[in-house]
C-alpha cells in the first residue's frame, strides 16, 4: 500500500497563529474549523484573545477564504491552498487588496472530499455515508456498517482533477506538508460539454437555468465579484430582473461569467454552493479556455501580465461597433 | 381509522388518484430530491427530505399574480388564478407540513391570498413519518415529532410489507374509500409501526422556551449579533430553502403592450431588501441576521402563535459557509 | 368569472384615470387620479393617513399616502418625489394616462383622540401630503375641534409644497397658518427658520392639544425633542413613519419593525408607541 502523505499538523498552524497575533502582525486570521454536519468544515474567523485551538485542518473540503477579504479589511492572516493562491494573486493584480496588509500561510492539500460524488459512485444517498477517511493514497467509506473502497477520481472534486497549482504561488509561510496535485496526469470530466454541439449546449444550460433561485451564493463567494453594488441591483435601468425566470438567469449568470472573465481563477467555490446541483464551473472552465487560447492569459498566476478586460489601448480596434 | 396497504398497491393507488389530481412524489431529477408528477414509479424510494422544500408547490419562487395589455391609451387588466384542479403530495414529512399549517395564517389572515390558500386548500397532504434523522435537523427540539401525523390528511408508516396508515382529515379518508387497495388496520399496528429515530445529534441541543424568552432580551446586545453573524454571506440560501420564510417581492415584466406582475422570492439576508431612496434601516450584516433569527423566535409568534421554524435542517445543510442556527440559538438560550 | 377571481385577488390593482398633474417642486408632482370603474368610484372611501400602492404597469409598484380628504372624494390625490425607478415612471406620465391602484391600506389618524382637543400641525417638505389629507378632513368638519395651528417649512420657497392649500390656509380665519423656509429669498416674506426651531419660538400650549408631525426623518427628529421640551406627552404626539413597502398588507414580510407592519399597525403611530419599538430600525 503506498504511504499516506504527510498530514499538516495541527500544532504547527495553531503556534503560528499565535505568533503572528502576539507580534501584533494581524489583527484576524481566516482559517477553519469542523463544521456542525458530517464531512464539512467551515471558516474560522478569529480574533486576537480568541480560542485559537478551534482551529482545525481537516480532510474534507477547505474554502476558498479569500472573499472574506471582500469584506474583512485591515491586516488579515489568511490559510490558502494552491488554488485559492491564485485568488490572492488576482485580487493583488486587480489592487483589490494590499500585499503588505497580508499574512498568506500555504496549506498542502491532499485534494477535496466531495461526499455526493463518493455518494453516487456507491449508489447510494450522501446521508448513507457514515465516515469517508483515507487509508494510504485510498480513500474509504462506510456504508452500512461496511468499508468500501473508492478512488481518488470518484472521491474528489472535479476541480481537484486538473490540479495544476498544488503549491501556493504567494506565501509567506507554507505550512509543512506534501504539496502536490493529488492526480497525475490530470483528468477532465466524462460529462465534459466542450465538444458538445451547440443545441446539446443551450439544451443543457436551458434546463439548469430554470432551476436556478437566484440566492446569489455563487456571486457572494466569489472572490472575483467584488464589486461593490452588483448589476443585478441596479434597477434604473433594470438589466436583470430579480424574477428567477429562465431568461434573467441566463442573462445573470453569463454577465457574471463576463465580468469575472480575467479575474475569475476556477476556484470551485461557485459550484460547490450552488443549493440546486448548478454545474457552474462547466461555464467558468469554458470561459478560462478561451481566455487561455484568445489572449493567452491565465488569472492569478502572476502580477504583470495585462489583464485582457482591464486594458484598453487607443489603437484596439473597434470595428466591432456599429 | 387506521389501514394497511401494500407498496405495490400504493403504486396502484396512486395512478388511479392521478386520473382526478396532479399526484406529485419524491423525485431526485438533476441530483435534487424534488417532488414532482408521479410516473407510476415506486413512491418513496431512498428519500430523506427534499431540497427546495414543499412550500414551493403553494409559494413558488415565481408566481404570475395580474396580466395586461396596453394599447393606444388604454388598458385591459386580467386576474390571474392559482393553478386549477386538486392535487395530491405525497411523501411529505412532518416538518415541512408543520411548515405549511404555520405559513397559512401569514396568507390567510386579513386579506386572504388565494394563491396560497386556495392551492393549499385543495391538495391533499399524504405524510410519511421518518426513520432516519436529517443531517443538521433539530424538529424535536422544535416539538415536532418525526412520527407525527396532525398536520397530514393521510398518515404513512412503513413497515416491512408497506405501510400502516392513520386517517387524519375525513377528506383523506375519502381518498382511500372502496376498500379496493387498502385494508383495515389495528390502532396497534400503527402505534408498532412506530420508529424511534436513531442516531440523534445531542450536542447542539437548545431549550426552545429558554430561545423565546431570551431571543428579545438579546435584541439589543449588538456585540453578540456581530460576533454569530460575522461569517454570514448575505445569500438567500437559507430563505428561500425554509419551509416557513415567506418574504417575497413584486415585480413587473414588460414587453411592448404587455406585461405581467409576478410575486417571487426574497430574502431579508440581502443588503437592498429594506433599501429605501433615502436609507436603509437594516444597512448592516449582523442586522440583517438579528433581523431574521428574531422575526422567526420571537416576532413571527408574536403574531401568529407558532414559532417560524420546524427545525427541518436545510438551512445548516446547505448555508455555504456552515452558518449553523442551533448554534446561534444555543448561545442565545444559555 | 373573471371578476370574481379579481374580487379576491387581493394583488389586483384598480385602474385609475390621471386627471391632473401639479408640478409642486423641481421634483415632486401631485397626480389627480379618478377610478376608471364609476361602481367603485362610489363606493370607495378610506380615513385620514391610510396610503396605497399606486403601479405604473411595467416599472413596478411605490407606496404613496393618499393626500386628498375623505371627505372630498370627487377623485383621490398623492404626490410623488421623483427619487427612484418607479417615480421617475410616474413624472412621464400626462393626463389621461392610466395608473394602477391597490388601497387603502394601513391604519388612519385616530380622528377619536382628536376632536375636541386643539390641533397643531407640523409638517416638512413632501410631509405635508399624509398631514393635509387630514387637515383637510378637520376643516371641513371644523366644529368638532377648537383651534388649529399648522407650521409647515420647507428648505427654501422653490420647495414649499401645495402651495394653493398654504395660501388657503393663510386666508382661513379659524386656522393659524405659519409658513417657513430655512433660507428664504428676496421675494419671500415669512418667517424664516428651521421647522423645529420656528415651532420652539411659537411656544404652542400643550394642555388638551394633539400634535401630528411628517417630514423628513431629520426634521422629525429635532421637531420630537422640540414638543418634548414644550411639555408634550408622547400619547399626545402623533406621525406617520415610511418602511420600504412591497404588498401593502402585511404578508411580503418587509416593512415590519419588530412584531409590527408599518403597512398594517402603521403608519400612523403616536409616539408612545414608538418609544416601545425594539428596534430602532426604521
Amino acid at each position: 500500500m503506498a504511504e499516506a502523505r504527510a498530514e499538516v499538523r495541527k500544532e504547527d498552524l495553531v503556534n503560528l497563529v499565535q505568533d503572528l497575533f502576539s507580534e501584533g502582525r494581524v489583527d484576524y486570521f481566516l482559517g477553519y474549523q469542523p463544521g456542525t454536519v458530517k464531512f464539512k468544515t467551515t471558516p474560522l474567523i478569529i480574533k486576537k484573545g480568541e480560542d485559537i485551538q478551534k482551529l482545525a485542518v481537516d480532510d474534507y473540503g477547505h474554502y476558498n477564504l479569500t472573499f472574506y477579504l471582500k469584506e474583512i479589511k485591515g491586516r488579515v492572516g489568511i490559510l490558502v491552498k494552491g488554488c485559492d493562491s491564485r485568488s490572492l494573486l488576482s485580487l493583488l493584480r486587480e489592487g483589490q487588496i494590499k500585499r503588505e496588509d497580508l499574512y498568506i500561510v500555504g496549506l498542502p492539500c491532499p485534494g477535496q472530499i466531495d461526499p455526493k460524488k463518493i455518494a453516487a459512485a456507491l449508489s447510494c444517498e450522501p446521508e448513507d455515508l457514515e465516515q469517508i477517511f483515507r487509508r494510504g493514497r485510498e480513500m474509504i467509506a462506510k456504508v452500512g456498517g461496511q468499508e468500501k473502497t473508492v478512488s481518488l477520481t470518484q472521491a474528489l472534486l472535479e476541480k481537484c482533477l486538473a490540479c495544476r497549482y498544488p503549491k501556493p504561488l504567494v506565501f509567506d509561510t507554507l505550512l509543512s506538508g506534501e504539496y502536490t496535485a493529488p492526480i497525475s496526469p490530470m483528468k477532465r470530466p466524462e460529462d465534459d460539454l466542450r465538444p458538445k454541439p451547440a443545441a446539446e449546449k443551450w439544451a443543457f444550460w436551458s434546463a439548469q437555468f430554470e432551476r436556478c433561485i437566484r440566492c446569489y451564493a455563487c456571486r457572494n463567494i466569489c472572490p472575483a465579484c467584488f464589486c461593490p453594488r452588483c448589476l443585478v441591483e441596479e434597477n434604473m435601468p433594470q438589466w436583470i430582473s430579480p424574477l428567477p425566470s429562465k431568461g434573467d438567469n441566463f442573462l445573470f449568470h453569463l454577465m457574471r461569467l463576463m465580468h469575472v472573465t480575467g479575474t475569475c481563477v476556477s476556484c470551485g467555490e461557485c459550484e460547490r454552493v450552488c443549493p440546486m446541483e448548478i454545474p457552474l464551473m462547466k461555464l467558468n472552465e469554458k470561459m478560462n479556455d478561451d481566455l487561455k487560447e484568445l489572449f493567452a492569459f491565465m488569472a492569478g498566476v502572476d502580477l504583470e501580465k495585462a489583464l485582457p478586460f482591464r486594458t484598453y489601448h487607443q489603437e484596439d480596434p473597434d470595428d466591432f461597433i456599429k | 381509522m387506521y389501514l394497511k396497504i401494500s407498496r405495490e398497491n400504493l403504486r396502484k393507488w396512486l395512478t388511479e388518484l392521478k386520473k382526478g389530481a396532479e399526484v406529485l412524489v419524491p423525485e431526485k431529477v438533476n441530483g435534487l430530491w424534488t417532488y414532482t408528477p408521479f410516473q407510476g414509479q415506486d413512491p418513496l424510494p431512498n428519500f430523506l427530505n427534499s431540497r427546495i422544500p414543499p412550500k414551493s408547490v403553494f409559494f413558488p419562487s415565481m408566481q404570475a399574480l395580474v396580466e395586461w395589455k396596453s394599447s393606444g391609451g388604454s388598458v385591459q387588466l386580467r386576474s390571474l388564478t392559482p393553478a386549477a384542479g386538486p392535487k395530491v403530495l405525497f411523501g411529505l414529512r412532518p416538518c415541512d407540513a408543520r411548515g405549511l399549517r404555520i405559513l397559512e395564517p401569514v396568507f390567510s389572515q386579513d386579506n386572504q391570498d388565494i394563491f396560497y390558500g386556495q392551492n393549499l386548500s385543495r391538495t391533499l397532504l399524504l405524510g410519511v413519518a421518518c426513520r432516519r434523522p436529517c443531517p443538521g435537523s433539530f424538529c424535536e427540539q422544535m416539538g415536532i415529532d418525526p412520527q407525527a401525523a396532525k398536520d397530514f390528511d393521510l398518515s404513512f408508516r412503513e413497515i416491512t410489507q408497506g405501510f400502516i396508515v392513520k386517517v387524519i382529515t375525513e377528506k383523506g379518508g375519502k381518498l382511500t374509500g372502496g376498500g379496493v387497495f387498502f385494508t383495515e388496520a389495528a390502532a396497534k399496528e400503527w402505534e408498532e409501526a412506530r420508529s424511534e429515530i436513531k442516531n440523534k445529534n445531542e450536542t447542539l441541543s437548545f431549550d426552545l422556551e429558554k430561545v423565546k424568552t431570551r431571543v428579545g432580551e438579546r435584541f439589543t446586545d449588538e456585540e453578540f449579533w456581530m460576533r454569530v453573524s460575522l461569517k454570514c454571506l448575505n445569500c438567500g440560501i437559507c430563505t428561500y430553502l425554509c419551509p416557513t420564510c415567506h418574504c417575497f417581492d413584486i415585480c413587473d415584466l414588460q414587453i411592448p403592450g404587455q406585461g405581467i406582475r409576478f410575486r417571487c422570492f426574497d430574502s431579508c439576508a440581502f443588503p437592498g431588501f429594506t433599501k429605501m431612496a433615502v436609507h436603509n434601516p437594516r444597512e448592516e450584516k449582523w442586522r440583517r441576521y438579528r433581523q431574521r433569527v428574531s422575526h422567526k423566535f420571537n416576532f413571527f409568534p408574536q403574531n401568529f402563535q407558532n414559532v417560524a421554524c420546524v427545525g427541518c435542517g436545510r438551512c445548516v445543510v446547505h448555508c455555504p459557509v456552515n452558518l449553523d442556527l442551533r448554534q446561534v440559538l444555543l448561545a442565545i438560550s444559555g | 368569472m373573471n371578476e370574481q377571481v379579481q374580487e379576491k385577488n387581493i394583488y389586483h390593482p384598480h385602474l385609475m384615470e390621471i386627471i391632473k398633474v401639479i408640478p409642486e417642486t423641481g421634483d415632486t408632482k401631485t397626480f389627480h387620479i379618478k377610478f376608471q370603474d364609476q361602481t367603485l368610484a362610489k363606493s370607495f372611501s378610506f380615513l385620514a393617513g391610510q396610503f396605497a400602492e399606486y403601479s405604473v404597469f411595467g416599472e413596478g409598484e411605490a407606496t404613496f399616502c393618499i393626500s386628498s380628504s375623505p371627505t372630498r372624494l370627487t377623485h383621490l390625490e398623492f404626490s410623488v418625489k421623483k427619487v427612484g425607478r418607479v417615480t421617475s415612471a410616474l413624472h412621464q406620465l400626462n393626463e389621461g394616462d392610466l395608473i394602477g391602484f391597490r388601497g387603502p391600506y394601513g391604519n388612519h389618524f385616530p380622528l377619536d383622540k382628536l376632536r375636541g382637543q386643539n390641533l397643531l400641525f407640523v409638517g416638512g417638505g413632501i410631509g405635508l401630503a399624509p398631514l393635509r389629507s387630514l387637515i383637510h378632513n378637520v376643516v371641513d368638519t371644523r366644529e368638532d375641534y377648537r383651534q388649529i395651528t399648522i407650521l409647515y417649512g420647507a428648505r427654501t420657497p422653490q420647495d414649499l409644497c401645495f402651495r394653493y392649500d398654504l395660501e388657503a390656509w393663510v386666508k382661513n380665519p379659524t386656522l393659524t397658518m405659519v409658513p417657513t423656509v430655512d433660507a428664504g429669498d428676496k421675494n419671500w416674506k415669512g418667517k424664516v427658520g428651521l421647522v423645529p426651531m420656528v415651532l420652539e419660538e411659537l411656544k404652542p400650549s400643550p394642555v388638551e392639544t394633539v400634535a401630528i408631525t411628517c417630514g423628513p426623518p431629520i426634521m422629525i427628529r429635532y421637531t420630537l425633542k422640540a414638543l418634548d421640551k414644550l411639555g408634550f406627552t408622547p400619547p399626545q404626539v402623533w406621525t406617520t413613519l415610511e418602511m420600504k413597502m412591497k404588498c401593502g398588507l402585511g404578508k411580503c414580510g418587509r416593512c415590519n419593525i419588530g412584531p409590527l407592519y408599518v403597512c398594517k399597525d402603521g403608519p400612523v403611530f403616536s409616539l408612545e408607541e414608538i418609544r416601545n419599538f425594539i428596534s430602532d430600525e426604521f
